[in-house]
């Protein structure tokens, strides 16, 4: 019985196939691209496109689309097939399981997408389990003939032999099939048009929107484009637009053999992926994309439902935590990765969650001790969790500065190309002063003119370059004094406990004055009271002027007394957190040591190390110690700052300078310290680098240079 | 009058020398100690616990000892009833409170608050020791001679012996035996007052 033939009608009229085939689907890309839609919402996993010999067009062209998925019964095809405006995806959303994926062919249209791409339609189907293969072959040319003929308004004879496109019989039969095989193969001839190399360019771009951004999934849907045609297309897998669209993608990967995780560095104005050490989070696969401005205009214009939303987590290809990545609006996404949470996000060069779109990819096997909280809306709280998320961080945070480090090429660029242009025109003024003299008298007129208007092109020029170094320092300036109110604040809370615990003492001694005063009894306690008093206000007063120095911008340069600073730092400013925590310091400096520089600044650098040896000495049980010596090395100055603290692990040790990057989250830290001091010694050509501590094993020197003269 | 209760002071800042509060205090009550160690004082509390205390604890302390939210921690361990006040210089918006109220502190008093603040949240404290049952069997049991507080006064439903100083035990831990003798004693104290059958030496 296989090749037994039957018959199928379209259940439709004309007006319905002219709204449908030719009104909705406008085009052939549109068209191959619903084709290709009802394969993804079938769950295909894969569909390939066959373009075979479309250009030029012959009896020979042909384009087939074979798809793997779930195939159409003969039931399907006589009651789904064969009937519109009954799409079943009206009423489901989503595709079958355990696919799940959001339907996009709406309209059930699809089908009638086919007679845009040829006259001529073989459809094969067949689903798992079945042993036949349903043959079916449409002819749309009788359909269009037929048309024709209805909309000829001649009713006499239309009487007669009245055929309606329901008349129209298609015929069908059955072949033998694999009984594991499933899916649905569309084989169009008679094709209508010859397909160019541009052509196929469009339908590429088009299918692209059918693929996620997120290749991580569990079920992921794969489109290939075969063509006999062109080189290029010879057999190319579609992209996700998305990515096509973003301004910066890196994919990291891992070697299970040797033990090595890929991270991104950048360095020179380039992106590198580079190996480290494994992490205690297990090996991680991470794609992650960047959008600029531009790039998310294009991408909002795409997907108009898709979002650029951050980084998501998969485990075993199925995104993890879905309760807390699926919110409906974006603000109310959880941001489990703590993308966003990287304080003043907006400033400057950070990137957030709706710059990227990215996946970050786990298995149970390798990220054993990555597991989901019971509320499927976070991860448990663990250390390898937190590996995980200082991860993405880096790597987004290696972005962030390789986007600075292109930035800066360019306008340095820009810069000498303004220079160059200012020093051309001076060159050109110079030849033409040549000129003028050896000139004839009526050309010399011409000449000095032209002279005088280069001169003046020229000024602009140069007031243009000033202009803009102006504004670069302006803002530059506002960056800094920004950044010193950040670390204001941190600082700011520790001032205001202290401020609190004073102001209580010399608020109750006064009020004991009140009081008891006078009161022979206590005659002594009146007269340590007021002394009491004196220092403690004492005391506020210097916290006070700390305070507003450290608000004050920093551009003054002026001679910072290097010994006293440090002196007044170590024994007044930080003498209650020394003694508190038992550390013990050594300065050894020389004296009348005066460095250039601006006050505030200096004390700042020094203030942030002071404050990361404490932090880190706070894992030492005994003999807490930080060291700081001032060396000259010819016309530099050269600090040593050391501390016997818990040092520095060496997969920290290259980002340590960059900014957010912390590892005492826990104590406040909020990753600026380093990056400000480092900051603001590459502005003045100075610098600070991590050496070999001087209490190895265990502890940390930075050697920070100064030049004295600038 | 003089209080009976003691003030154990924790805090790290806290220094006699310095804060005239001690004066005042110790004018008030019947001691007032100070500790600016929160190991020293929680090696040192057990001493106390017998005692009618009332305790102001500071939250902040360096990183290597243990902070108020433990020490608190610490004394419901022991005992339930003893009135905690939390006498700190924390940011308030970013301490958290919620452990502090479940281990019922007593009161919050900030840092910089007048001796006089501070006395009436003590004397609030002080009326509270003296009306708790704890506190009341306190000083019942302390006008007992020593040695009988040592002796089996009482068996409890399920047969088991217990003295005195047991029972006190049970009531600061309000344990379930503890909780149900609190219950069972404010029941007949206001039904034999009520009824004018005792009358009390007061």
């Amino acid at each position: 019985m296989s090749n037994e033939k039957n018959n199928l009608k379209f259940r439709f009229d004309v007006s319905a196939y002219r709204l449908l085939g030719r009104e909705l689907i406008t085009d052939r890309i549109t068209a191959l691209f619903e084709l290709v839609k009802n394969s993804y919402d079938a769950n295909t996993d894969k569909v390939h496109v066959y373009f075979d010999s479309v250009n030029p067009k012959t009896e020979e062209s042909k384009i087939v689309i074979q798809d793997d998925g779930l195939g159409m019964t003969l039931t399907d095809l006589k009651d789904k097939w064969m009937v519109i405006g009954t799409s079943s995806k009206r009423r489901n959303r989503e595709s079958p399981a355990p696919y799940k994926r959001k339907v996009v062919g709406k309209k059930g249209v699809g089908r009638f997408a086919v007679d845009k791409l040829g006259a001529k339609l073989l459809l094969r189907t067949t689903k798992k389990g079945s042993d036949k293969l349903i043959c079916l072959e449409t002819d749309w040319s009788q359909y269009a003939d037929l048309e024709l003929e209805q909309l000829k308004i001649d009713f006499e004879k239309t009487k007669e032999k009245q055929q309606f496109f329901t008349d129209i019989e298609n015929k069908y039969w059955f072949e033998d099939a694999d009984i594991d095989i499933q899916g649905t193969t569309l084989e169009i001839s008679k094709i209508s048009e010859t397909w160019t190399e541009s052509d196929l360019k469009r339908a590429n771009t088009e299918l692209s929107k059918l693929i996620s951004p997120n290749h991580q999934t569990k079920y992921p849907f794969e489109i290939t484009i075969h063509s006999t045609d062109y080189s290029e297309f010879k057999k190319k897998v579609v992209e996700s637009i998305a990515i096509q669209y973003a301004t910066v993608e890196a994919s990291l990967s891992f070697d299970f053999e040797t033990g090595k995780q890929q991270i991104l560095k950048a360095e020179n104005g380039e992106l590198r992926t580079i190996e480290v050490e494994k992490r205690s989070c297990g090996f991680l696969k991470m794609n992650i994309y960047y959008f600029d401005q531009p790039a998310k205009n294009k991408f909002k214009k795409v997907f108009s439902d898709e979002l650029i939303d951050g980084i998501k987590v998969y485990r075993d290809g199925l995104i993890a935590t879905p309760f807390a990545e699926y919110s409906g609006t974006q603000n109310e996404q959880k941001d489990l990765l703590g993308i966003d949470k990287r304080r003043y996000s907006y400033f400057f060069d950070r990137l957030g969650t709706r710059d990227l779109l990215g996946s970050i990819e786990i298995t149970d096997v390798l990220n054993p001790g990555i597991i989901d909280a019971t509320n499927r809306q976070d991860f448990v709280d663990n250390k390898e969790w937190h590996e995980l998320r200082k991860y993405v961080i880096e790597q987004i945070s290696q972005i962030e500065a390789y986007l600075k480090q292109t930035r800066e090429t360019k306008k340095a660029k820009v810069d000498s190309e303004l220079k160059g242009a200012g020093d051309d025109l001076s060159q050109i003024r110079k030849e033409l002063n040549k000129i003028s003299k050896s000139a004839p008298v009526e050309m010399k007129e011409t000449i000095d003119a032209i002279e005088k208007q280069v001169a003046k092109t020229q000024v602009s020029v140069n007031k243009g370059l000033k202009t803009k170094i102006t504004l670069e320092e302006e803002k530059k300036q506002q960056e800094s004094l920004l950044f010193s109110l950040i670390s204001l604040q941190t600082f700011s809370s520790t001032l205001a406990h202290i401020t609190r615990t004073i102001i209580g003492r010399i608020k109750r001694t006064s009020e004991f004055f009140k009081e008891r005063f006078p009161d022979p009894k206590f005659e002594e306690v009146f007269k340590k009271g007021a002394e009491k008093i004196f220092n403690e206000m004492e005391k506020l007063s210097g916290a006070i002027d700390f305070m507003l120095k450290y608000a004050k911008s920093d551009s003054k340069i002026e001679e910072v007394d290097v010994k006293t600073t440090l002196e007044n730092l170590f024994g007044n400013i930080h003498d209650y957190t020394f003694q508190q925590e038992d550390i013990k310091y050594e300065l050894v400096v020389k004296k009348d040591l005066i460095l250039n520089y601006n006050q505030t600044a200096f004390e700042d650098i020094i203030e942030n190390l002071i404050s990361n040896s404490t932090k880190a000495l706070m894992d030492v049980s005994e003999k807490r110690l930080i060291k700081c010596e001032c060396l000259i090395e010819n016309d530099k100055l050269v600090i040593l700052f050391s501390d016997n603290g818990s040092g520095i692990k060496e997969e920290d040790q290259f980002r340590i300078f960059d900014v957010f990057y912390t590892t005492t989250a826990e104590q406040g830290g909020a990753g600026m310290g380093l990056f400000i001091i480092k900051t603001r010694l590459e502005a003045i050509q100075g610098s600070i680098e991590l050496v070999e501590s001087q209490f190895k094993p265990t502890g940390a020197t930075f050697k920070i240079t100064f030049p004295f003269k600038r | 009058m003089k209080s009976d209760s003691k003030i154990i002071i924790i805090d790290d800042q806290f220094n006699p020398d310095d804060d005239p509060t001690y004066i005042v205090l110790k004018e008030k009550y019947a001691d007032v100690l100070t500790f600016v160690s929160s190991v020293e004082a929680m090696k040192e509390l057990p001493k106390y616990l017998d005692d009618k205390i009332i305790i102001l604890l500071d939250l902040s302390f360096p990183s290597k000892e243990p902070d108020g939210h433990k020490v608190l921690e610490k004394i419901r361990e022991e005992n339930k009833l003893i009135p905690v006040i939390i006498w700190s210089a924390v940011n308030e918006n970013e301490e958290s409170f919620s452990d502090l109220i479940n281990n019922d502190a007593f009161g919050f008093l900030k840092r910089d608050v007048s001796t006089k603040e501070i006395l009436t949240k003590l004397e609030e404290a002080d009326i509270y020791l003296n009306s708790s049952v704890s506190g009341a069997l306190e000083n019942w049991i302390k006008s007992h001679p020593q040695g009988d507080q040592d002796k089996p006064y009482i068996i409890s439903v399920d047969e088991t012996e217990l003295t005195l100083n047991d029972l006190l035990k049970e009531v600061r831990l309000q344990t379930k035996l503890g909780q149900s003798f609190s219950k069972k004693l404010n029941k007949l104290t206001i039904d034999l007052l009520l009824r004018k059958k005792e009358n009390l030496d007061d």
